[in-house]
C-alpha cells in the first residue's frame, strides 16, 4: 500500500467522523442523564441492527442513481410480519413455505416500483408511496385488520443472544450488512449500480442494462424489507397494522445522516449502519429522560433538519 | 370559439376533468341520495381540506418543488384552532392566527429550500416529521372543539349552500387565475429550469419561498377548514393527506418535474379521487376490501395518467 | 470614456480559469473575443454578465463600477449577455420567452398581447415573425440562436455579449446579425463578440483580443491582423512552424480493404430520404456538416442508442435492438459531451476504464496503467477520482474504455470538443492506432479543420458530408478540403 493508498481510504472513512462523534456523545450523555443508560447497549445495538438491514435496500435503490428512493419499505416490513403470522401460524415448518411467498411478493412489488419509476419515469417518491398505499391495503384486506398472534417459536430467539453478548439480530444484520458490501465492491453487478448512479447515460453507452439495474435495486429492496419483516415479528412478540411504518422515514434519515449521496453513484452500507445507531441511540436517550413521544418525534424532526441543512446543500447558481 | 375548444381538448387538464365527469355520473347511479342537500354538503364539507391541500402542494410542485409538510401542517391548524378558541381568542382572530401559522411554516420551508437551497423532499419531510410531534404536542388526544357559533354558520351556510362550497370554489378559482399572473409565469420558468430563469434576471428563490408561503396559507385554510367540518381536532388527522395530494397532481397533469401543468388539473384531479372513493363505499363492499381498492384505483389512475401523458408529449416533439 | 477589465482573477476551486484578464472596449466597437478552448473567454463574459463572480481586480465603465452579482442588477444596467447554451424553455411559449426578463404586465396578470406585439416587432427586424406561432421546441438550430439573439435584443443592451452563436447559423443569418450588431454599433453599444471562427471575426467585428490560458495575451484592430498572427497569439506557437511539423501526408493504399460495416437505405430519425455508405476495416471516416444535420442521429442509431437499426455488419446482416447488444457485438461509441455522457465522476480512473471491459464484456479485471501510459494520461494513481483530471485527460482514459476492448468499429460524436489543441493531436494518435490495428472509425466533428487534419494523415480515409439527414458529398483524396466541405454542407457541391 502506498502512501496514497492510505490516505485515500482515510478520506473514506473521515466521511463517517461526525456520525461516529454524534453516536459517542449521546452515549455519554445518555449516561450522563440517566446513570445505567449504557446497560442499554445490547439492546440499541439489536434495534439499530434491525434498521440497518432494512436501510440496505434504501441505500441500494439510491446508490442506483436517479434520486432513487423507495418509500413502500414500511408497507413491506409490515406485510413481511403479517404474512409470518398468517401462514405459519405459529409452526416453525411452515418458514420454509413463508420464506419464498415473501421473497415473491417482494420481487412483485419491486418490480412494480421498478418499472414505475424507471419505465415510466415516474418520480420515486410518488410511485412508492402509492404502491405502498396498496400494499397496506392488501394485507389490510388479508388479514381482516385481525393479525394472527401466534409467533413461530423460533422468531422468539431473534432477541436472545447468539455469539457472546450479541443478539441472534445483530448477527444477522451483520452477515446482510457483510455480504451486500461485498456485493457492492466486489462483483460486476455492483459495479453496475455504481457505474447506473455515477451517470446513467454513460452507463447505458458503455453498453450496461440500466433498466434492469435499476428495477433489480427495488426488487432486492422490496424483498430485504419483507424477509425482515420475520425478524420484526420476533422481535416484537406483537402485530399491529401499521408495525412497520415508521421504518420507512427512519430507513430515510439514517441513511441520510450515515452520509449517503441522494443523487447516487457512491457510498458504503456503514453509513446506513451508522445512521441507524444513531437515530437509535438519539432515541433511546430521549426515552431514558422520560420525554413523552410526541416531543421525542418533534426533537428528531428538528435534528434530522439540521442534520439536512448541514450536508444537503446544493450548490449556488453563481458561482 | 373553435379554438378555444381545441385548447381546452389539448390542455393537460382535461384528462383529470374527463375522469371527474365520468365518476361523478357514475356516482349519480351508484349513490341513492346523490340529489339531496345533504348528501352534497357532506361531499363539500369533508372534502374541502383535501382540496385546498392539493391545489397549495401544485403551486408547489409547478415551481419545481414539493411540500411533504403540508398534511401535517394541517393537522398543526387543526390542533392550535381549537386550543386557541379554548383560550378564549375571538374566533376571527383564532382563523387569522392560523393563516399566520400556515404561511409562516411555509415561510421556514421556503427559506430552506429557496435560500439555502436543500432538496425540497428532504427539507419537507423533515418539516413534516417536526409538525408531526408538535401536532402531538399541541394536543396529545383528539378532541377540542373550534367556535361553535361559527360552527353552526360553517355548516348552516348561506342560501342552503354551505361555506365549504365557497371555499372550494374560491380555492379553484385561485389556482385558475395564479397562472394568468406575471408571477404564474416566473413560476412556471423556476420549475421547468431554474437554471435559465435565474439568468434571465428572475430571482428564482424568491419565487421559490412564495410558492411555499401560498402552499402555507392552502394548508392553513386546510386546517381551519377541516376543524369546522368535524368539530373536533385530531393530531394525526393530516398525516397521510400528501400521498393523494400527490397523485391528484399527477393524475392532473401536473409534471413532478416541475414548469408544467394548472392546479385546475389537481383540482379535477382531486375531485376524481373523491369520487371514486365515494363509488367504492356506494358499492357496499366492507371496509377492508374498500381501501384495498382505493389504493388500487390511485395506482391506475396514476399509471394511466402517466402513460397518456407521454404518448401526447410525444406527439408534440417535447422532451 | 469606456469598458476596462483590470487584472481580473478567478479560480473555480483549485482550477485557475482567469489569471490576469486585462483589456478595454470603446464605446461603439464591436470587439471579437478570440480564444482556445479553456483559454477563459466564456468566463470573463459571464462575470460581466453577472452570471459567475469574480475573485479579484476591478471592472469599470466610463469611471463608474461595472461589477455586479447578479444577471438581475447587471440587466439593471443594460448589460445583456446570449447564453452558450440555448436557455430557452419549452414550456414556455416563444413570446413568453422572448420577454421573460421583463414580462409586461397589466397589474397582477400578464399582458399577453403586449408580450406577443412586442416579441413580433423585434423578430421582424430578422424576418422571423413566422417563429411565434411554434413551439420552442419545433425550432431549428439556427433559428434557435436567432431566437436567442433576440431575446437579448429585447432588452436594449448598452453592452452586449454575444457568446459563439454563428456556428449553426447559415450565410443569410449571418448577414443579418451582422446588420443588426452594426446598427447597435452606432447607438454606442458596446458588443463583445465570442468567436472560434474567422470569416465571423473579420467581417463582423473592429477588433479582436485574443485570450489564452487566462491570460489575455494581444489586443489588435482587425485591419493589422493576419489569420496565422492569431492563430500564433491563440497557441502559443508559431503556427507556420508546426503546420510543417505534421505528419507526412501518409500515401493512400490501394489494396484491397474488406468492408467491415455496410449500410443502405437507412433512414436517419427525424429526418427524410436515408443514407447509404461503407466502412472498411482500419479506414478513418469523418462526418462533417452543419449542426444538427443528422451527424450526432447517425452515430448513435448505428449504436443502437435510438432503437433497434439493422446494417450489414461483418459479413453478414445484423439487427441491434440495444446499446447492449451493440457492444457485444463489437461497435464503439465516444461522445464529446464527456459531463454526460462520458465521465463516471465519482468512480475512479481504473472504474472508468474498465466499465466496458470488465463489467459490460465481462472481461477480467486488468491493470489499467500501462493503457494510461500508452495514451500519455496524466495521472497520479489509477484509484483517483477521474474528475481530478483535466478535461482532455478525461477523455483519453473514456477513449481507453472503449480502445481496451478492440472494437471493430469506433463511432464518436464530436469526441475532441472542448479539448484543446495538443490533447487533439494525442487523441488522433490513437485513433491512428486503432485504425492500424483494423478498427474502422466513423467520427463526426463540427470542426472541418480538424476533419481535414485528421484525413489528410490517415492510411485510408474519406468524409461524409451530411445536410438534411442525407450524404450531400462523399470527399476522399485531393478532394477534402475545407472549402469543399463548407460547400457540401450547403448542399452546393458539385462534383467536377
Amino acid at each position: 500500500m502506498d502512501k496514497t493508498s492510505i490516505h485515500r481510504f482515510s478520506d473514506k472513512v473521515k466521511v463517517y467522523y461526525p456520525v461516529i462523534l454524534a453516536i459517542v456523545i449521546l452515549f455519554v450523555l445518555g449516561e450522563a442523564l440517566s446513570p445505567g443508560f449504557l446497560g442499554n447497549f445490547n439492546n440499541i445495538l439489536m434495534i439499530a441492527s434491525f434498521l440497518a438491514i432494512v436501510c440496505i435496500g434504501q441505500s441500494l435503490v439510491i446508490m442506483v442513481g436517479g434520486f432513487g428512493l423507495d418509500l413502500s419499505i414500511g408497507a413491506m416490513v409490515t406485510l413481511g410480519a403479517l404474512l409470518t403470522g398468517k401462514i405459519c401460524n405459529g409452526s416453525n415448518v411452515k418458514l420454509l413455505l413463508l420464506i419464498p411467498i415473501l421473497i415473491f411478493a417482494g420481487v412483485v412489488v419491486g418490480f412494480i416500483n421498478g418499472i414505475g419509476v424507471q419505465k415510466l419515469k415516474i418520480p420515486p417518491l410518488a410511485m412508492t408511496l402509492i404502491v405502498s398505499n396498496v400494499v397496506v391495503g392488501f394485507y389490510t384486506l388479508i388479514t381482516r385488520a385481525m393479525p394472527t398472534l401466534n409467533i413461530p417459536s423460533v422468531l422468539v430467539s431473534m432477541g436472545k443472544p447468539l455469539i457472546g453478548p450479541l443478539r441472534t439480530m445483530t448477527v444477522i444484520a451483520i452477515i446482510f450488512i457483510v455480504l451486500f458490501e461485498w456485493i457492492l465492491r466486489k462483483t460486476r453487478y455492483g459495479q453496475k449500480i455504481f457505474l447506473c448512479g455515477s451517470n446513467r447515460n454513460a452507463a447505458k453507452l458503455a453498453g450496461i442494462q440500466v433498466d434492469l439495474v435499476v428495477i433489480s435495486t427495488y426488487i432486492l429492496s422490496a424483498v430485504i424489507a419483507a424477509l425482515s419483516g420475520i425478524i420484526l415479528l420476533g422481535y416484537v412478540r406483537s402485530a399491529s397494522m401499521d408495525m412497520g411504518d415508521v421504518y420507512t422515514m427512519q430507513t430515510l434519515a439514517a441513511v441520510v445522516i450515515g452520509g449517503i449521496k441522494m443523487s447516487g453513484g457512491k457510498g458504503s452500507l456503514v453509513g446506513g449502519l451508522l445512521g441507524s445507531v444513531m437515530i437509535t441511540a438519539l432515541s433511546s436517550v430521549l426515552v431514558s429522560v422520560g420525554m413523552l413521544a410526541s416531543m421525542r418525534i418533534f426533537f428528531e424532526g428538528l435534528i434530522l433538519l439540521a442534520i439536512i441543512i448541514m450536508d444537503c446543500r446544493q450548490p449556488k447558481l453563481r458561482q | 370559439m373553435g379554438n378555444y375548444l381545441k385548447k381546452t381538448v389539448k390542455s393537460t387538464s382535461f384528462p383529470a376533468f374527463v375522469l371527474f365527469a365520468a365518476f361523478v355520473v357514475i356516482n349519480i347511479f351508484v349513490t341513492k341520495n346523490f340529489f339531496t342537500l345533504s348528501y352534497m354538503k357532506g361531499v363539500a364539507i369533508n372534502n374541502a381540506p383535501l382540496i385546498c391541500l392539493t391545489v397549495g402542494m401544485s403551486v408547489v410542485i409547478i415551481s419545481g418543488g414539493i411540500d411533504l409538510s403540508l398534511g401535517t401542517m394541517l393537522s398543526v391548524v387543526n390542533t392550535l384552532c381549537v386550543t386557541f378558541t379554548a383560550w378564549g381568542i375571538h374566533p376571527l382572530l383564532v382563523i387569522l392566527m392560523c393563516f399566520a401559522v400556515g404561511v409562516g411554516i411555509g415561510m421556514i420551508n421556503g427559506i430552506v429550500v429557496g435560500y439555502l437551497r436543500i432538496p425540497p423532499l428532504l427539507a419537507t419531510f423533515a418539516m413534516s416529521t417536526i409538525l408531526e410531534g408538535l401536532a402531538l404536542i399541541i394536543l396529545p388526544k383528539p378532541g377540542g372543539n373550534p367556535h361553535q357559533g361559527v360552527m353552526k354558520w360553517y355548516r348552516a351556510g348561506v342560501a342552503g349552500i354551505p361555506i365549504a362550497t365557497f371555499a372550494i370554489l374560491a380555492v379553484a378559482l385561485i389556482g385558475a387565475f395564479i397562472w394568468k399572473s406575471k408571477f404564474g409565469i416566473l413560476v412556471r420558468a423556476t420549475g421547468y429550469n431554474e437554471k435559465e430563469a435565474f439568468f434571465s434576471g428572475i430571482q428564482t428563490s424568491r419565487i421559490k419561498l412564495y410558492t411555499y408561503m401560498i402552499a402555507g396559507f392552502f394548508g392553513g385554510l386546510g386546517g381551519i377548514l377541516m376543524t369546522y367540518g368535524i368539530n373536533s381536532a385530531d393530531a394525526t388527522i393530516g398525516t397521510d393527506m400528501c400521498m393523494q395530494c400527490i397523485a391528484a397532481c399527477v393524475i392532473g397533469g401536473v409534471d413532478l418535474a416541475g414548469g408544467q401543468g394548472h392546479s385546475l388539473g389537481a383540482f379535477w384531479g382531486i375531485l376524481f379521487l373523491t369520487f371514486v372513493s365515494s363509488v367504492i363505499v356506494a358499492l357496499g363492499l366492507d371496509t377492508f376490501s374498500q381501501s384495498f381498492w382505493s389504493g388500487m384505483v390511485l395506482l391506475v389512475s396514476l399509471l394511466g395518467s402517466v402513460i397518456l401523458m407521454k404518448r401526447s408529449k410525444k406527439a408534440v416533439g417535447l422532451d | 470614456m469606456s469598458l476596462i477589465f483590470k487584472d481580473v482573477q478567478k479560480a473555480f476551486g483549485k482550477v485557475v480559469a482567469l489569471e490576469a484578464i486585462n483589456f478595454e472596449v470603446e464605446h461603439g466597437e464591436i470587439r471579437g473575443i478570440l480564444g482556445g478552448n479553456g483559454s477563459g473567454k466564456s468566463t470573463l463574459t459571464k462575470i460581466l454578465g453577472g452570471m459567475v463572480s469574480k475573485d479579484k481586480g476591478e471592472i469599470t465603465l466610463d469611471g463608474e463600477n461595472c461589477y455586479f452579482k447578479s444577471t438581475k442588477e447587471a440587466k439593471k444596467r443594460r448589460i445583456i449577455i446570449t447564453s452558450q447554451e440555448l436557455s430557452l424553455l419549452h414550456n414556455l411559449s416563444i413570446a413568453e420567452n422572448l420577454c421573460l426578463c421583463e414580462l409586461p404586465a397589466k397589474g397582477l396578470f400578464a399582458d399577453k398581447r403586449k408580450a406577443y406585439e412586442i416579441a413580433k416587432n423585434a423578430l421582424a427586424r430578422f424576418e422571423l415573425e413566422h417563429l411565434l406561432e411554434k413551439n420552442v421546441s419545433e425550432l431549428a438550430p439556427n433559428e434557435k440562436y436567432m431566437v436567442e439573439l433576440t431575446k437579448a435584443l429585447i432588452q436594449e443592451p448598452e453592452i452586449l455579449i454575444v457568446d459563439e452563436i454563428t456556428s449553426a447559423l447559415y450565410r443569410k443569418d449571418v448577414e443579418k446579425v451582422d446588420r443588426a450588431l452594426k446598427e447597435l454599433k452606432d447607438k454606442g453599444c458596446i458588443i463583445l463578440f465570442i468567436t472560434h471562427r474567422m470569416p465571423e471575426l473579420y467581417t463582423i467585428c473592429d477588433s479582436v483580443t485574443v485570450v489564452r490560458n487566462g491570460v489575455t495575451v494581444e489586443t489588435l484592430k482587425m485591419t493589422e491582423a493576419s489569420e496565422e498572427q492569431l492563430l500564433s497569439y491563440m497557441t502559443g506557437r508559431d503556427i507556420t512552424a508546426a503546420a510543417g511539423k505534421q505528419e507526412d501526408p501518409a500515401e493512400p493504399e490501394e489494396e484491397n480493404r474488406e468492408n467491415i460495416l455496410e449500410v443502405s437505405g437507412m433512414n436517419l430519425q427525424g429526418f427524410e430520404g436515408s443514407v447509404s455508405f461503407t466502412l472498411k476495416k482500419g479506414e478513418i471516416v469523418g462526418v462533417a456538416g452543419l449542426q444538427g444535420h443528422g451527424q450526432a442521429t447517425l452515430v448513435r442509431q448505428l449504436f443502437g442508442l435510438l432503437g433497434p437499426v439493422r446494417y450489414k455488419y461483418d459479413g453478414s446482416e445484423k439487427t441491434y435492438h440495444n446499446v447492449t447488444q451493440a457492444v457485444k457485438g463489437g461497435l464503439a461509441f465516444v461522445s464529446g459531451d464527456r459531463v454526460n455522457e462520458g465521465a463516471f465522476g465519482e468512480r475512479s480512473l481504473a472504474e472508468n476504464a474498465r466499465a466496458v471491459s470488465h463489467v459490460t464484456l465481462k472481461g477480467p479485471k486488468r491493470d489499467v496503467n500501462g493503457l494510461f501510459q500508452q495514451f500519455n494520461v496524466k495521472y497520479h494513481n489509477d484509484r483517483q477520482s477521474i474528475l481530478e483530471l483535466s478535461g482532455g485527460n478525461q477523455q483519453k482514459v473514456i477513449l481507453a474504455r472503449w480502445t481496451d476492448v478492440k472494437p471493430k468499429v469506433f463511432l464518436a460524436d464530436d469526441p475532441t470538443k472542448g479539448i484543446d489543441v495538443q490533447a487533439r493531436r494525442e487523441v488522433h494518435q490513437i485513433l491512428y492506432q486503432l485504425a492500424d490495428e483494423g478498427t474502422a472509425v466513423l467520427m463526426v466533428s463540427s470542426d472541418d479543420e480538424e476533419l481535414v487534419e485528421l484525413t489528410k494523415n490517415a492510411k485510408l480515409s474519406k468524409i461524409l458530408v451530411m445536410y438534411e439527414g442525407k450524404i450531400s458529398a462523399v470527399l476522399s483524396g485531393d478532394k477534402i478540403t475545407e472549402d469543399n466541405i463548407s460547400l457540401a454542407s450547403m448542399n452546393m457541391y458539385r462534383e467536377v
